[in-house]
């Protein structure tokens, strides 16, 4: 219908009308400006996005209600099970979680889930805390043989000195000398994580390892448990005679880690330069460069009960005590060792990180002793060491795989994307300036890369933080101009359209 | 009155009409980018409406989105997808005609004499034509909001009586009655104001 033909007749007031209603949209135009930012859209979406409530709202809150109520069911019955573990003590004297030894050797803590611990003669245990799941105890003074019952999320834990056993559900052996400050832990089945002095993180031990270490001395020693430790310390067979539980009389068995036909891999001992020294290998260099001219060991025969293992010489432990000036860690293997293999296949890591078991990955790197792997393993595997470990939350290891691989690998794909994660990882951890470096890097070498648009929104940001709004306008309109849907949008024209604070 | 620019009347602009109907289709088929290509397309021409529509003032980015935001949710109702930019327009009335009220509530409460924020100052040359403006909407403001609705649409937003009366689910001769009402106040509010009426008389006489 025209307008005109609405209104043949045009009044005074009409005309009045008609001339400020004229006037008020040509204002109107010359206010318009050249329309709505594509940023705008963007709000929109997000608003959308927040207000979308489904049709089936109300059966999505009676299923709601009814999870609450299944969740309150199981949160009950969780917390009338969330009792803690409770213990027995027989033959020996306890009090107040304080437990010593009988002379009889026949003393034996045991928990209501079947954990029990066996205690050598003299040796004193402490029950610190417990649990629904676990029990956190410390070995005071002694041996203490554990058999921690495998259930699921189980928390154990037992400290001996400055040491901390991390356990799930595993058999091993912890003496703890407050004298000397020794500490002994080894392995009969299952693993565990060792953490304390001289370890610079956790240290995975798997069944048939042992792991010594020498406060005073600053030694540490991860090797065989089935020979001596060298130096006349107790070792599995020479220990002091904790109560004989039947497996005592087989043979140790290092479970799926021992490959009878493997060829021989040496146990390695360490000396460490100082408990405040840099990085030692925290587990068994197996095959790592060879140290000539090892020490004479002193003997340390194998349990009777065992069935002959190789007559093994102990391990050739470093007497000498550490000097003032630090040291660079010797590596010393015996002439006769024992074969002790770690699973190691990179070839499957690639393959694990995609099933999510990123931790086994780099669990593997680290029991074959992350600096060796960074050597050995190819591109593809270094990649996903490094991506198994951003997804462990282990950052320190990620930015060494990733400088291993652009050093190593460098003007390859794994190169170039190496420069944009180890930019995030510094981003992330809020060294700015250092991300800033790494995505211009990246941007430099792969300007069309796969993180290319995340690379340049970070470089924005990192820009903005670093020199001002003003600073980053310029990488505002490129991202703008080469990604127009990217993530960074709102960002990116936030920085355009507003004035620096 | 010449017919906002944003508006395709029949007879006009018949490949813009043609492919609006493509893209309603679209739009009804859940197409990906229809709903994006329909932003392209309309967004400027409503947030032109809105500020005819609204008067004077900062942008309301929150009222573009929500005309938007129905006219996707709304879509499927549309009955004649070439008249998917008067179906647009109503959505706008009906957006402003819950601001106006909303602003209504506020300046009831006093939270600004105008219920809105404060503006900043102009900074354009055409400082009287501005100031005319500014007081024509305060007078259109006086009205009911029901009342300002029907007179805004049909005089300033340019829309016919039957799409007035569309926009506002009434017939042409309730939306008639309507504007006739709300004209007359707002023609007596001029009036008493000198500097306005001075400038509407102007503006009538001014060589076109």
């Amino acid at each position: 219908m025209n307008r005109e033909a609405d209104m043949p007749g045009r009044t005074d007031d009409e005309v009045i009308i008609d001339a400020l209603s004229q006037e008020a949209r040509r204002t109107a135009a010359e206010d318009a400006g050249p329309g709505p930012t594509p940023a705008v859209w963007h709000r929109l979406q997000e608003r959308r996005a927040r207000r979308s409530r489904p049709p089936w709202r109300g059966l999505l809150l009676a299923g709601a209600g009814m999870a609450a109520a299944v969740t309150l069911l199981v949160v009950a019955r969780g917390v009338q099970r969330a009792r803690p573990v409770t213990y027995v003590v027989e033959d020996a004297a306890e009090q107040d979680g304080y437990i010593r030894g009988t002379n009889n050797g026949v003393s034996q803590v045991r928990f209501s889930d079947g954990t029990h611990v066996d205690l050598a003669q003299g040796a004193r245990v402490s029950v610190l805390s417990r649990g629904p799941r676990g029990a956190r105890l410390r070995v005071e003074e002694g041996e203490a043989r554990f058999d921690v019952v495998h259930l699921p999320r189980a928390a154990w834990s037992v400290e001996a000195g400055p040491y901390v056993v991390y356990v799930t559900g595993t058999a091993f052996d912890v003496s703890w000398s407050g004298g000397s400050e020794v500490i002994e832990v080894r392995m009969r089945s299952g693993s565990v994580q060792v953490g304390g002095p001289l370890l610079p993180e956790r240290v995975t031990l798997r069944a048939g390892q042992r792991l010594t270490a020498k406060l005073a001395s600053g030694e540490m020693l991860i090797g065989d448990a089935r020979v001596g430790a060298g130096d006349g310390h107790a070792a599995a067979g020479d220990s002091a005679p904790v109560r004989t539980p039947p497996n005592v009389g087989e043979p140790v068995k290092p479970a799926d880690t021992v490959a009878p036909s493997s060829p021989p891999v040496p146990d390695v001992a360490v000396v460490a330069p100082a408990p405040s020294s840099p990085a030692l290998p925290p587990s068994p260099l197996a095959g790592a460069a060879p140290a000539p001219a090892p020490k004479p060991p002193s003997a340390s025969p194998p349990p009777p009960s065992a069935p002959a293992p190789t007559p093994a010489p102990a391990l050739a432990a470093p007497t000498a005590a550490p000097s003032p000036a630090p040291r660079q860690p010797s590596i010393a293997h015996r002439p006769a060792p024992r074969v002790v293999q770690i699973a190691f296949a990179p070839r499957t890591w690639f393959t694990a990180i995609t099933s999510g078991d990123a931790a086994r990955v780099v669990e593997e790197a680290e029991a074959h002793g992350l600096e060796k792997t960074l050597l050995e393993v190819d591109s593809t595997a270094l990649s996903a060491l490094a991506d198994a470990a951003r997804y462990s939350v282990r950052p320190e290891i990620a930015v060494r795989a990733l400088m291993a691989s652009r050093q190593r690998f460098p003007k390859t794909p794994f190169a170039h994307a190496a420069a944009f994660f180890l930019g995030r990882l510094a981003d992330d951890r809020g060294a700015v300036a250092e991300g800033l470096v790494w995505y211009r890097r990246y941007l430099g070498e792969t300007p069309d890369g796969p993180y290319a648009a995340e690379a340049l929104g970070r470089k924005m940001l990192a820009v903005e933080r670093i020199s001002g709004r003003d600073a980053a306008r310029g990488v505002a309109r490129e991202y703008v101009a080469r990604f127009p849907n990217g993530t960074y949008m709102l960002q990116a024209h936030a920085i355009l359209a507003n004035p620096a604070p | 009155m010449a017919p906002a620019a944003f508006r395709v009347l029949q007879g006009q602009a018949r490949d813009a009409a043609d492919s609006d109907v493509a893209l309603v289709a679209a739009l009804r088929r859940g197409e990906p980018q229809a709903e994006l290509a329909a932003w392209n397309r309309f967004a400027t021409g409503v947030d032109q409406t809105l500020r005819r529509l609204l008067g004077p003032g900062p942008d309301r980015e929150d009222l573009l989105q929500e005309v938007f935001i129905r006219f996707f949710r709304r879509i499927g109702t549309l009955r004649e997808p070439a008249a998917v930019r008067g179906f647009l327009g109503g959505i706008c009335v009906h957006v402003v005609r819950a601001e106006i009220t909303r602003r209504q509530r506020r300046r009831w409460l006093s939270l600004t004499p105008t219920g809105d924020m404060p503006e900043p100052a102009p900074t354009f040359p055409d400082l009287e034509g501005r100031e005319a403006v500014t007081r024509y909407y305060r007078m259109i403001d006086k009205l009911s909001g029901k009342d300002r609705s029907f007179f805004v649409a049909r005089t300033i937003e340019g829309m016919t009586l039957d799409e007035v009366a569309a926009a506002h689910e009434v017939s042409v001769s309730t939306a008639q009655r309507r504007i006739n009402r709300a004209s007359k106040r707002v023609a007596a509010l001029v009036k008493r104001d000198p500097m306005l009426s001075h400038f509407a008389r102007e503006r009538v006489t001014e060589p076109a």
